[in-house]
This record gives C-alpha cells, structure tokens and sequence, in this order.
C-alpha cells in the first residue's frame, strides 16, 4: 500500500521551483492586508463586462438582503417563511464565509442546518422527506406559524495521540431535538448536520468540465492506490435531466443556481422558478394555511432576480494564495502531495466554456478538489444517503481560501459539521479513503507538519 | 425511556439536566448519531424588529443569547416604511422590541402610544451639542449613530493633484469633474440624511450652493442610485458622500495604497442617532427589557467598534476609552444635526434635488466647463465670475420660502400599504414643480448669455 501511496504521489509532486499560478486564474485576487475579512467578497469588477455590472450589484444586495415576511410594501424582497432556518444567506455565511456549529447544547444553530430524511428515495432518485417536517427541520415560522422545533448539538470527545507524543483532543457531535411541534420524529429518521460553506470560486467549479470530473475518478480507480472518488448524480431541475452534483458537502446540487434556489427554498422558505412550492408537509396546517391563502404570490423571487444572485457569486474573486516562496509552505507543499492529500484535494484543474460570465471560461486553476465523494470512514459518516453518496461518503470540498478562514470569520470551524476546530483537527477525522494520508500525518515530526499546515494556512 | 420511535425522549424540563443518548463512541469508528429528544417548557424568546444588516444583528444576537442561556432572539426584519405599516396592522402585538435606524418610526409610535417607557438611562440620554439623540421622555433610548462624510480614494484624489477632502466644499474643485459620487435623495436610503447634514450644517443657501457646485462634478449614474463604494474603491471614482459604516475601519485609516479608502468627517456634519424601544404590547416584556439593557451597556456599546459592524457608540465613555476614533460626535462645535426638520422637509429636498440638480444636470456641467475654461484663459473678472457662479448654484426656493408649512406638506410622502401604487402628484404640486423648472430654465440661459459675452 505504502509503494503505491509513494509511486502515486511521485507523478502528483510539481517542481518545487515553479512559481505558483492564480488560485483562481484570472479570477482570484490577493487579499488587501488589513482587510482579510474582506477576502471572500471581491468583486473583480474590470473582468466583468460593464453591462452586467448593475446585475451583480443586485444579486449582491439579494444575498446580503435580510428577507421580509409579506405582505410587504416591498414585494421584491419578501416571502421569508412560513417556515425558515434563518432569514438571509449571510446569517449561515458570514462575510461570504462558513457558518459555525454550536458550542454547547443550550446554544441555538446559527450558521448551519439538519437535513432530514426516511429509508427511500423522493421521485428524482435524492432522499425521501421526512414526513412530519419535510427534508429539512426549521427552526423559526412566521407569527402564527409554529418553528418547527430546536436541533442541537451535545459534544464528545476523545484524544488522538500522533506519533511524535502529542495529544489532540477531537470531538464529535451528537443531534438531539426539542420543541418539536408537530410530534415525534419518524422511527427511521436519518439526519445530517451541516455547516455553511464558503460560497467564493463556484463559477469557476461548474465550469470544469463534467467529462474531466469523470476522468479523474477512473484515473483514482485505475491507480487502485485506496482512493476512488465518485461523483455524484443529482437531478438538474432547470434542465430536467440528471447532471453531475458539484455543490454541498455531499454534491447534491448541480449548479449554483440550483443551490441558491434550495438554499432560498430550504432555509428561507422563499419560492422560485426552481422551487415554486411553499414547503409545508401536510400535518403543518398553520403553514398549509399559509400556503392556501389567495393573496400569497409565487415565485417568490424572481427569475431575474434568481440569475442576479446567480451570477453574483460567479462574479466573486478566488483569495489568491500566499508566502508561496516561503521555505516553510514549499516544505508544506511537498509533504501535501506525499502524504496524498492532492489525489482528493486536486490541486488543479481546468475551466472550459462558460457562456454567463466568458471571463470563467479557459482558466487553470488551484481548487484543490476533485469534486467527488470519497468514503471517509465511520468517524465522519451521517448515515444518511444523497443521491448516489451513500452515509459515509462526502465531496472533496475545495481549499483555496482556507487559510484565510479565520480572518473572515471569528471561528476555524471545518468539516461538513464543523466539528474541527482547526486545520490538524480536520486532518485527523480523515477516515475511510483518507486513512493512508491521515496516517501519513499522524507520523510526521513536529516541524513537518507546521510545514504542511503553513502550507495550508497560506492558500 | 425509549419510545416507539426508538429516540430517546427524555422529557426534561431544564436543559441543563439533559442526558444524550448513549451508545456513540469516541474514536475514528464511532458509529451514526444517536438521537436525544427535549421537550421543555416554552423557552424564553424575544421578537425583534429591525432593519439592520445582518452582520450587525448577528453579532448582538450571539452575544446576548450567550448571555442568557436559553433565550432566543427572534428576528423580524422590515425597512422603515415597511415597518411602521406593519406596526400599525397588528405587528405591535406580534414584536418586543424595535431596533432600528427610522427616527420617524419612533416618534410616531411614541405618540400614538405604542412604546412601553423604558427605564431612563442617564447616559444613554447624551445630547450633541444641545440636541438629545434619545427621547427625552424615555419612550425610546439611541443605540447608535450613523455619521456621515466624505469616502475617497486616496491614490486617485493624489492622482488629480488634490490634498485629501476635508469638507463637502472640497469636493467642487473642477479637478473633480466626473470624479464624484452623490447619492440621490429618494434613489438612496440615507441620502435625504446627507443632504441634510449640508443643508443644515452650511445654512439653506449656502447648502444648496455647495451641493449645486459639487453636483458639477457628479454624472448622476449608478452608482448615484445605490449605497455602494464600489467605483470609489476601485478608484474609477475619487470621492463620494457616504456614511461613515460603509468604508470598513480596517480600510478607513489605511495607508493609501491603490483600491483602498479613507473617510472624513466634515467639521459641521450629522451623527443620526438609531433607536431602541419596547413595544407597549410586548409578548415577552422581560426578556424585551433584558435585551434593550443589554444593548445600551458598555460591553455592547463597544461591540459597535468591531469591524463586522462599525457603528458609532452613543455612550461618551466608549470615545473617551477610544483616542483613535476619527469621528467625535459629541465634540463641542458639533452640528446640532435635527432629524425632524429633515423628516418634515425631506420630500420638498428631494424633489428640488431632482429638479435644480439632476433634471439639468447635462447642461449646467457644460456650463460649468465653459466657467473652467473661461477663468483658465482669463476673460473676464472676478465679479462677473461670481455672478455666473451663483447662477449656476441658485435653487428656486430661497430660505425663507422653504420654512412654509404648505409646501412642505405639498411635498410630504404618503404612508403606504402594501400594494398599494404610489399616488400621482397633485397639479399644485405639478405646477410648482413647472415653475421651479422655468426658474432654473431661465438662471441657466442667463449664465450662457453671460459666458458667451466674455
Ligand atoms: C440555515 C443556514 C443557511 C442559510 C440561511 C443559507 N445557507 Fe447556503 N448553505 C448552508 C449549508 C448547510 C450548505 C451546505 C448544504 C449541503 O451540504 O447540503 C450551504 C451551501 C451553499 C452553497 C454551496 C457552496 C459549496 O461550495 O458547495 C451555496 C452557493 C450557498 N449555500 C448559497 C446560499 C445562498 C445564496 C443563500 C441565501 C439565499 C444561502 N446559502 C442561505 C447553509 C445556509
Ligand atoms: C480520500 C480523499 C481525501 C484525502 C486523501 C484527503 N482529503 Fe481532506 N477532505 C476530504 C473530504 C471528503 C473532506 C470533507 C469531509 C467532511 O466534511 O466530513 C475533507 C476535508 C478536509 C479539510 C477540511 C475542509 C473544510 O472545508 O472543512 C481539510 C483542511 C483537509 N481535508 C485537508 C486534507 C489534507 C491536509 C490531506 C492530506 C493529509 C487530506 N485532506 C487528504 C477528502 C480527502
């Protein structure tokens, strides 16, 4: 296992020497020192062509817009709820950043959600609602609409000792539920706790090439070196046909317009072209109320409106990496690629054609993602299937810009639940797929792996 | 315990007692989540209604539920006209708190007898120069101020071979020309504000004078009509009049390196206090009174400095505890910035915006030019200058005639339910509209006699 490991990374290492190019290709940009907390909402604005401007200043004000319950005098903005997780993008992604999970169980979600389910699928092959309260629990209902109850978050954890002697603490995270509204969950009930995940560089992710996604999952297959990601296959609403899943923690969503449309749906409870109807399960007859009401208007949001998100965040910048000569990330870059973490975490690939914003298309660039699921082991599995993921695969997320994470947002929550509280805490959940590279860490000496996580810490 | 749904319900009244199920292992191989099930008593909450950005509410929302553990801040969000038609259909029943930046809002809801008294807060009831920024009666208490100034690109004011602005004057320096953004009352939220902070700081007169010479300089585009510092930060823009909470303090006293902004306040400018207040309906009058303490204690009032949100303190203490402050808005000499006069005039100031400013905006930038070049090649003299110059930055409604009670009724705007249209304006309000724009007509022909004759 070890020579294949090594022959594998060989091909993998680039030449030291080799300046690094864009994060993002064209697209990224360095962060201004001083204003890191910034760095996930750059617009770079003279690549985007002067007529579509005033789109992408729409679609930021949406995401930044706080929802407002109607009837409103301003229509354009209203149709939170009945029921909702919280009322706008930025509350789960801060600063376009990720969201954080809770400390302690008497502290409510803020920045993340629990998505729910029962044994079968719904009609596109994605998870089967769960009946009482819907594919997703909200928290909060419009006055006269009860929350749909409280998900929280009891910690345990246990020590990981590294083979140099220190002692890591990691913790793992346990649902419970209270002032649950409409009864008791049902018997099979499977959830998955999710933080929010940055929302930079997506415009670049779905323009690689579906057939380039599919090709790096044979090449991990052919290498039979313990790693084979696959991809996902989700069901595309606009084009009403299956498509690769490329967005969420299990790629579940194949576009970001997609993605926006279930975040609107699924945590604001605000209809679109994608989604049009409110979601109330039948027993919620406040919100089916709701839902009949004559005066209510549907889409809620719309398509325009939905393209101006969309392309907002197409039109955000990739952070550009850092200290990329410094000695110490070199060392941190060779130790990345032997360990293995870049047969998941690719470190580049390539855009192709990119109709809505042409600036995406032909670039080369630096996600360090291959955009695929990879069975990581029982430690991090919900159990709960997506589409094609089954309950311990997740997607590869991407980790350019992570090194920035903490100064967008005051927290360094990582993994699909936020349960890492830093990089190394994250590394030591790989399981599964990620074993061999965990493993590899877990041998480094000290200073080796500072290397690998000044690497880390300077993308 | 278990019942048939196989979770664990454990049916405890206090969370602190909470047990979870058992049965997940620590380790690589722990398997799936168990789940544990809580029914308690109804949790304690509070309903807020805001306008505030989300980064802003988030951060007092996290810290006052981790304050009071258990207690949960809901959040209803409405902008102020929005709002207030709400709270006047029922939503006074339905909220504990109003938190929001709509001066307004506050003093009707006062009036009409829907706040609850809050406990008065000595040093919340500060005064600048002279005017309080709280209620004195108590019925609503200022959280925050929003000051309001000049953002400006520092390499690009260099560039045109201008010192950084300091006063609104500055910013009608021809080297401006197409350089500078001023937001248009009724486009932009705040922008009646601004208008104001110039109209009152300078005088009426003089006011419009300034805002006439600066609007010279301005191309009424898109960035006129939105509240983003996206031209100014990227430098196609020099400078632009904003409020202060738009250029974030990481880049607000930054070294001047391309891309980045600094932002002044004019010696003479408006802090706009924002308010706090517990609905005289509250559902859940004590955690309402819990959290307005909180947001009027020190450790919240120095949350407003971080960068997520960067809000002016309205306590004194926190200034005091805070050199580095550019802005010192209870500094003596201050504007004594009065938010009801703006209120009751704002409608007559925008609509003489849009005529004296922006409807003959092309030519008066033409003539404006020909000034430049005129004084550039030396024909004529300062006199005569002068008088072109005061042609061109005139409005039609002198001092006095703007104090009129009717015509500021004229111009008043109408409190609107949903769906309702926009009611189409009176012919006196047309005709008045038609002779300021004869008026304006007719000072312009008379600059290009003028300039064409030197
Ligand atoms: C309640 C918290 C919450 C809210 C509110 C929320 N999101 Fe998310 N967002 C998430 C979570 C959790 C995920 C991951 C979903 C998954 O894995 O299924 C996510 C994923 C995303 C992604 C995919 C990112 C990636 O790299 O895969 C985008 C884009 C996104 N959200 C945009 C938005 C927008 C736009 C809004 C507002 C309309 C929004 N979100 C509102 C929690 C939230
Ligand atoms: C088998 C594929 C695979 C390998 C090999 C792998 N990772 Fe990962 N990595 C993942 C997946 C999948 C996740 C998301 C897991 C989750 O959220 O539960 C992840 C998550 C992470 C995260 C957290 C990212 C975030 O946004 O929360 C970091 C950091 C990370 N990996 C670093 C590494 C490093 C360093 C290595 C090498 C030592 C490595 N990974 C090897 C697949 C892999």
């Amino acid at each position: 296992m070890r020579t294949a490991a090594f022959v594998l990374s060989l091909v993998l290492v680039p030449p030291l020497a080799l300046a690094q190019e864009p994060a993002g290709g064209d697209f990224s940009v360095l962060p201004v020192p001083g204003a890191e907390r910034e760095a996930f909402q750059r617009i770079l604005w003279e690549k985007i062509p002067n007529p579509l401007w005033d789109k992408v200043r729409s679609g930021r004000s949406l995401t930044r817009q706080t929802w407002v319950i109607s009837p409103s005098l301003e229509p354009r903005i209203a149709g939170l709820g009945p029921t909702y997780n919280r009322p706008s993008c930025l509350s789960c992604h801060p600063g376009n950043g990720r969201g954080e999970a809770p400390a302690s169980p008497a502290d409510p979600m803020r920045g993340m959600l629990v998505r729910l389910s029962v044994p079968g699928q719904d009609g596109h092959g994605g998870p089967k609602p769960e009946p009482h309260y819907g594919d997703q629990l909200n928290e909060f209902g419009i006055p006269g609409v009860p929350g749909e109850g409280e998900a929280f978050l009891e910690w345990a954890t246990h020590t990981e000792r590294l083979a140099d002697g220190q002692e890591i603490e990691l913790r793992q995270p346990k649902i419970g539920f209270r002032h649950l509204a409409h009864g008791p969950l049902h018997a099979g009930l499977m959830t998955s706790v999710r933080i929010a995940p940055p929302i930079y560089g997506l415009g670049l992710l779905e323009a690689v090439p579906e057939a380039d996604i599919l090709a790096l999952a044979k090449a991990q297959k052919a290498a039979s070196a313990g790693v084979a990601g696959q991809p996902n296959r989700v069901w595309d609403a606009a084009r009403r046909r299956e498509a690769l899943g490329r967005f969420g923690w299990k790629a579940n969503q194949p576009t970001t317009r997609q993605q926006i449309a279930g975040a609107l749906a699924g945590d604001m409870g605000i209809t679109s072209d994608i989604s049009p109807e409110p979601n109330c399960p039948s027993v919620q007859s406040a919100c089916a109320a709701i839902k009949a009401k004559a005066n209510e208007r549907h889409p809620e949001i719309s398509t325009a409106d939905l393209d101006d998100m969309t392309l907002y965040h197409f039109a955000l910048a990739v952070p550009d990496a850092r200290r990329q000569n410094d000695p110490q990330v070199l060392t941190g870059k060779a130790l990345f690629h032997t360990a293995g973490c870049a047969v998941c975490h690719q470190p580049t690939l390539k855009t192709g054609a990119f109709p809505t914003l042409s600036a995406l298309a032909g670039q080369t660039i630096h996600p360090y993602t291959d955009l695929l699921l990879h069975d990581m082991g029982p430690g991090l599995a919900d159990g709960r299937p997506d589409y094609r993921a089954n309950g311990q695969q997740w997607r590869t997320p991407p980790l350019w810009g992570i090194g920035l994470a903490e100064a967008v947002n005051p927290h360094t929550g990582l993994l699909h639940d936020g349960r890492a509280r830093n990089l190394l805490e994250a590394i030591l959940w790989h399981g599964g797929e990620g074993e061999q590279a965990r493993e590899a860490v877990r041998r480094m000496s000290a200073g080796e792996r500072d290397a690998l996580l000044a690497f880390l810490k300077a993308l | 315990m278990s019942n048939e749904t196989g979770h664990i319900d454990l049916k405890r009244r206090r969370l602190t007692g909470l047990l979870l199920a058992a049965g997940v292992a620590g380790g690589f191989c722990a398997p799936r989540a168990a789940f544990a099930v809580a029914t308690g008593e109804g949790e304690k909450r509070v309903v807020v209604l805001t306008s505030y950005p989300e980064e802003l509410i988030a951060r007092f929302q996290k810290a006052f539920e981790q304050a009071n553990p258990g207690t949960r801040v809901e959040i209803l969000w409405r902008h102020s006209a929005d709002a207030l038609t709400y709270l006047r259909r029922g939503g006074m029943a339905e909220i504990d708190v109003y938190w929001t930046p709509a001066p307004r809002n506050f003093a009707l809801l006062k009036a009409e007898g829907q706040l609850a008294k809050l406990a008065p807060d000595p040093q919340a009831l500060s005064a600048i120069a002279g005017h309080p920024v709280s209620d004195p009666d108590g019925y609503y208490a200022a959280f925050e101020l929003a000051g309001y100034g000049i953002a400006y690109n520092p390499e690009a004011v260099k560039q045109l071979g201008l010192p950084p602005p300091r006063d609104w004057r500055d910013l009608s320096h021809h080297a401006y020309r197409g350089r500078v953004q001023m937001p248009i009352p009724g486009r932009v939220g705040f922008a009646p504000v601004m208008a104001e902070a110039v109209l009152q700081g300078q005088g009426w007169e003089e006011g419009w004078a300034q805002l006439a010479a600066i609007a010279a300089n301005v191309d009424f585009g898109s960035g006129d009509r939105s509240p983003d510092v996206d031209d100014v930060a990227t430098g196609r823009k020099a400078a632009r009049m904003s409020i202060d909470f738009f250029i974030s303090p990481s880049r607000r006293n930054a070294n001047p390196a391309a891309g980045e902004l600094a932002f002044v306040y004019p010696p003479r400018t408006a802090f706009n206090p924002a308010h706090v207040a517990i609905s005289a309906h509250a559902p859940h009058p004590e955690t309402a009174k819990a959290f307005v303490d909180f947001l009027l204690s020190t450790p919240a009032q120095e949350m407003l400095l971080e960068p997520s949100v960067r809000r002016l303190p309205v306590r004194r203490e926190v200034y005091a505890a805070h050199p580095e402050l550019s802005a010192q808005p209870f500094a003596s000499g201050n504007l004594a910035y009065d938010d009801a006069l703006r209120r009751d005039r704002q409608g007559l100031v925008a609509a003489l915006f849009d005529v004296a400013l922006v409807q003959p905006h092309t030519e008066a930038v033409a003539l404006w030019n020909a000034v430049d070049l005129a004084w550039k090649e030396q024909r004529g003299n300062d006199a005569r200058r002068a008088e072109i110059v005061a042609l061109l930055t005139a409005v039609p409604v002198d001092e006095r005639a703007q104090r009129d009670a009717g015509l500021r009724r004229l111009f008043a705007f109408p409190d609107l339910a949903p769906g309702q249209p926009e009611p189409t304006p009176s012919a006196e309000r047309l005709a008045v509209e038609a002779r300021w724009k004869t008026e304006t007509r007719a000072r312009l022909d008379t600059a290009r006699r003028l300039l064409q004759a030197l």
